[in-house]
């Protein structure tokens, strides 16, 4: 037996044992809202615990004025190491929530935040507080559009008595910070909020959602109108970061498409471009992907990267549209904002995923001889359930790998490639 | 939905980026975890629980790296960590000198043996095989040999020194020899008298 042999077998057997229709979507789905209400659930012992723990620690650390900054924001994390988070532990209380601020930072290409919210709920609620209506806005009068990158949040609670459940969640947020002309040497900013409410379980769960811990089921329901409470105000001043910018946008041209380097900025926190080029025409619902390496002295950073889309300033509820788009290259980039002299970013290929009305009427009928049928899913992309023979049996080890073959080479069919390379050579000042 | 649109959308929060994932890497990701478990329903609480926790802590997932295949690292790792609690384990190769092909290990007569037995057959050995591994052994070869990772990216899914993975392939692929060297036999017969 030889390792292709073995591999073969590995297949086989899994295939055997595990059908290609299973589905475990209901049940993480299910799963997903359920650990939704246990975080934050009255019964929480495990939360108690941790919040005792937490307290002491944040005790003994104030008793020793230390400055502890969480995050798992892998730029966030190295603008810490480097201690150029900015402490605020700003607090308002009104009515039964607190709103804190824990800590902020700022620098070229983002402006980042943690904070806490904290507060008493009815116990039987089948709601919970979340912060609504947030904006972060400064001294000029910019107003800051939150990104989708880093970020995260969490809660828990804890019981205080039968009627009432006191809970704690966080979250962190970034906003664009391109908005920001040249190099202050501070940004003033306010950030505004109100606390609203958040149904436990989506309006269309499926009625899964346990118990609440009082004895009473969850049921899925809208949520009841609650007066917003209001506005949690905070101004405060955080150093900026200007970073290192692009000096002037670069142009490069491949298979007949030029690609402007509109921008380039290396922060601590993260590296960022916008790329401007029309897009190909293809289909006008899938935008063509960058996919880019990138170089520093001669030193790889990233390579053949699929670059993401942080929607910067542009709408979040669409995908990119318009000439210029910006993109995250790396997050964590503290080591490399300061040395490097000669840059080479390249865009090696600009990639589609065909999912048009008229490639699934291709696949299916190149399909149709094996009896595959392709099921278009909304927004994009296709599924099917591979074939079986008439009697219910799986298909022999020739037919099925024929099959999936058949399959690979006319799915990779419809996906379109632009091959570049596009290539910037610059420094940055 | 494409992949990027899905990891851009989880990013915000947006569990219909779970949702497209689950359903693009469900059933590899369990059929790795039962070769593993050699359970179905606990290969299906593990992916579950590990989607769960992309879910909750996605802010953790570099997404410079491609989605697939860390994920599988993660859910083999699982696998290995719940089977473990559960079974104990019997390492026993000494030998870490020479590294040697599976190819050099397995039974490699001519004819092959896999030309005389039926598929059916050689999946029944194979899987008794595997049962017979350590789930130390028995991830790596699911690993190396169901997931195609290399030796680099074996040691980064189990942290372990490349070196322990070495050794722990070399002594999954001699202990796997061993227990299908019946096929060395030169008739069916043969092979099938030799199992218990």
């Amino acid at each position: 037996m030889d390792e292709k042999r073995l591999k073969q077998t590995l297949e086989d057997i899994a295939r055997e044992d595990i059908p290609e229709t299973m589905d475990l979507w209901p049940s993480i789905q299910n799963r997903t809202q359920r650990l939704s209400h246990l975080q934050t659930s009255q019964k929480s012992r495990l939360t108690w615990v941790a919040a005792v723990i937490l307290t002491l620690l944040m005790v003994a650390a104030g008793a020793l004025a230390l400055e502890i900054i969480t995050t798992d924001d892998p730029g966030l994390q190295e603008a810490q190491g480097a201690n150029l988070i900015e402490n605020l532990n700003l607090s308002q209380t009104i009515g039964d929530y607190t709103l804190s601020l824990e800590w902020v930072y700022a620098d070229a290409n983002r402006v980042s935040m943690r904070y806490t919210l904290e507060g008493i709920s009815p116990a039987t609620e089948l709601y919970y507080p979340v912060v609504i209506n947030s904006a972060l806005r400064d001294d000029q009068g910019r107003v800051f559009q939150e990104i989708p990158v880093g970020g995260g949040g969490g809660g828990g609670g804890g019981g205080s008595d039968a009627s009432t459940a006191t809970f704690t969640s966080y979250a962190e947020t970034s906003y664009d910070a391109s908005v920001i002309e040249g190099a202050p040497g501070q940004l003033n900013l306010r950030y505004e909020a109100f606390v609203g409410r958040a149904p436990w379980l989506d309006n269309n769960a499926a009625g899964d959602g346990g118990s609440d811990g009082s004895g009473s089921e969850m049921q899925p329901s809208p949520a009841p109108a609650m007066q917003p409470v209001g506005p949690f105000v905070f101004e405060f001043a955080v150093p900026f970061n200007p970073g290192r910018k692009l000096p002037a946008p670069v142009t490069a041209s491949a298979s007949g498409i030029d690609i402007t380097l509109e921008n380039f900025v290396v922060t601590p926190s993260m590296i960022r471009a916008v790329l401007c080029f029309d897009q190909p025409a293809y289909d006008a619902n899938k935008p063509w992907s960058p996919f880019a390496s990138l170089a520093a002295d001669g030193q790889p950073i990233i390579e053949n990267a699929n670059l993401i889309w942080d929607y910067g300033t542009q709408s979040p509820d669409q995908m990119p549209s318009s000439r210029c788009n910006p993109y995250v290259v790396s997050q964590g980039s503290l080591a490399l904002d300061q040395q490097q002299e000669e840059w080479t970013f390249t865009i090696n290929e600009l990639r589609v995923v065909g999912s048009r009305a008229e490639d699934i009427a291709r696949l299916n009928e190149t399909l149709a001889q094996y009896g595959v049928v392709i099921t278009p899913i909304p927004g994009g992309g296709y599924s099917f359930d591979t074939p079986h023979n008439p009697d219910g049996s799986f298909l022999s080890d020739e037919e099925y790998m024929a099959l999936m073959s058949q399959i690979d080479v006319a799915g990779a069919a419809l996906d379109a490639t632009i091959t570049g390379p596009w290539t910037f050579t610059f420094n940055l000042p | 939905m494409d992949e990027r649109e899905a990891l851009a959308r989880l990013k915000r929060g947006d569990i219909n980026g779970l949702e497209t994932l689950v359903k693009a890497y469900q059933v590899q990701a369990v059929r790795a975890a039962y070769l593993v478990t050699r359970d179905r329903a606990q290969a299906e609480d593990i992916v579950q629980a590990a989607f769960l926790r992309i879910y909750q802590r996605f802010d953790q997932f570099d997404m410079r790296r491609p989605f697939a295949p860390w994920f599988m690292r993660v859910v083999v790792n699982d696998a290995l960590k719940v089977v473990t609690r559960h079974r104990q384990l019997s390492l026993e190769s000494n030998s870490t000198e020479n590294q040697l092909s599976l190819e050099d290990l397995l039974p490699d007569s001519s004819p092959s043996p896999a030309d005389l037995v039926e598929d059916a057959e050689m999946r029944q050995a194979v899987w008794d095989a595997l049962g017979n591994l350590s789930p130390e052994q028995r991830a790596a070869i699911v690993l190396r040999y169901y997931l195609d990772l290399s030796e680099r990216e074996m040691a980064e899914a189990l942290t372990l020194p490349r070196g322990t993975i070495k050794w722990r392939l070399h002594a999954a692929r001699e202990h796997l020899r061993t227990l299908l060297r019946p096929l060395h036999n030169a008739d069916v017969e043969a092979y099938d008298e030799a199992r218990p």
